[in-house]
């Protein structure tokens, strides 16, 4: 009565937290690294995720994913800050430009010839680099699809948003990355020119739909 | 599938995210459009080192023994026997300090399991903070679960104290905060878990006759949370014990037990929610 939670139960719910969800704490972390721009950051990002999944372990159904429900744990509480104006949190700054700028820049996106060397002059600290200098949405979803393998209705649960706005935020993104890659190789001179230069069609409201192609072939096979 | 087709779902055909049959048919229109191909070809190769240069990473040790550190303060907090590794006997001079104040002060009430607002409280001279009386007749824990208390019997000096938003004595995070509050003698820990949202910004002292009461003052996400931490009389314990929460002057008003009796009232303009979420530790009702 009233004291229904005693050691054995909190006990119990710690191996169990320790075993189905502590186990990720590498990947939350590579994740959060990449998210937030700075280790202080991450770490912070990281002990808030576990901290907030224990206090909701309750919740967690036991053996369904719980490695995308704490990817849902992290992704809602870093895009809740990012959308929320607060002042400390270092890499929170410059979001709104980022924001401001994406639409111009995926709309200039480049399709590079692989043959142009651009892809051979891949290097990790650039990778980063570009990654982290796209805006919160787009490098959540790239992060989720690219370091996690996540797929795109997982990406979707995880960020709470249809599936086609994921395939628009990973394809703007992709595009942003490989513009900012190929700026970065024009300027160490690398590259020579360009080869293939093409703008990308999304949906006004930024979702690539699917259903709609797939709508338009199921209407055309019936035809 | 024709060129534009391609280009603008590639990516789904590269993450195999396309049925069997959409496969096909992008890579039939692929195999005969010497453009789409070389696209494709870009987009795969890029795809492929951009992945292999997004490498996974090891959380540092520091930050595991970090993450179990607050973990298991999440679980001293509601489990009786870990509250122990508090200084004991001088939690229990306290609370018979802060109980005996109490009643001196006349701030004490026998509604069984009931708070009751004190009204015109003397001024200290330390700032107008509120004396959260508990019943002792029976006291906050009964056997019987005559929770919740009504949150029409709670406090509008705890949000008169909000408001007023008093100086703090200590300013810093939980380290600097704990060791202010041991020096003056209270061995309390902060209530809330400090993490990236939530953190701590200091603490008050606030004395009534003998019955001190703490202030902390926490930011959540840009907004500011007032947290009284008072002591419930007896020796119940209280851990995870959630006594009332609700809206009330238009602030959201949480109390919960930590620890055999010490009892924290949270107030704040952050959703009831929200507010509830921040209680470390499972909660029972």
């Amino acid at each position: 009565m009233g004291f229904s939670f005693g050691k054995f139960r909190v006990g119990k719910a710690r191996t169990r937290f320790e075993e189905e969800a502590l186990v990720h704490m590498d990947a939350i972390y590579g994740s959060a690294l990449y998210l937030t721009r700075n280790e202080r950051d991450a770490e912070d990002l990281t002990q808030e995720t576990f901290l907030k999944a224990f206090r909701h372990f309750d919740k967690y159904e036991q053996g369904t994913n719980c490695r995308a429900w704490l990817f849902r744990i992290m992704t809602n509480t870093f895009l809740n800050k990012t959308r929320r104006p607060v002042r400390e949190m270092s890499f929170l700054e410059e979001v709104d430009t980022h924001d401001r700028d994406s639409g111009a820049s995926e709309h200039s996106a480049h399709l590079l010839d692989p043959e142009a060397g651009f892809l051979s002059r891949m290097f990790g600290d650039q990778v980063r680099q570009a990654l982290e200098s796209l805006p919160p949405d787009f490098r959540t979803a790239v992060v989720l699809a690219d370091l996690q393998d996540f797929s795109y209705k997982e990406i979707a649960d995880i960020m709470d948003c249809p599936v086609g706005t994921v395939m628009s935020r990973i394809f703007r993104g992709r595009r942003l990355l490989q513009k900012q890659l190929f700026d970065y190789a024009q300027q160490q001179g690398v590259i020579t020119g360009s080869i293939s230069i093409e703008s990308q069609e999304t949906k006004a409201d930024g979702a690539i739909s699917l259903s709609e192609y797939r709508q338009k072939k199921t209407a055309s096979h019936g035809a | 599938m024709n060129c534009r087709d391609v280009q603008k779902f590639i990516y789904v055909y590269l993450d195999e995210e396309f049925d069997k049959r959409e496969s096909l048919e992008f890579e039939t229109h692929v195999a005969h459009c010497a453009g789409c191909r070389n696209l494709v070809r870009f987009e795969e190769h890029f795809r492929v080192r951009l992945r292999n240069h997004l490498r996974p990473t090891t959380a540092p040790d520091s930050l595991r023994q970090k993450i179990c550190g607050a973990l298991d303060k999440s679980q001293t907090i509601s489990e009786p026997s870990r509250v122990a590794a508090l200084p004991h006997r001088r939690l229990n001079y306290r609370s018979a300090a802060w109980l005996g104040g109490s009643l001196a002060a006349g701030l004490l009430f026998t509604t069984f399991g009931g708070w009751q607002q004190v009204a015109n409280l003397p001024e200290s001279g330390e700032g107008n903070v509120a004396i959260l009386g508990a019943g002792i007749g029976g006291g906050f824990v009964s056997a019987n679960d005559s929770f919740p208390i009504p949150i029409e019997q709670t406090t509008d000096t705890a949000i008169t104290t909000h408001q007023g938003n008093p100086p703090l004595d200590v300013q810093g995070n939980e380290d600097t905060v704990q060791r202010y509050l041991s020096s003056k003698e209270f061995p309390l820990r902060p209530p809330l878990v400090e993490t990236f949202e939530t953190r701590l910004l200091g603490a008050r002292v606030v004395q009534f006759g003998a019955s001190p009461v703490i202030l902390y003052t926490y930011d959540h996400g840009g907004r500011r949370i007032s947290a009284l931490q008072y002591m419930a009389p007896g020796s119940f314990p209280v851990d995870g014990k959630l006594f009332n929460h609700g809206q009330h002057q238009g602030y959201n008003l949480v109390s919960f037990g930590q620890g055999e009796s010490t009892v924290t009232t949270l107030v704040s303009e952050l959703p009831q929610k929200e507010l509830q979420r921040l209680i470390p530790g499972p909660i029972s009702r």
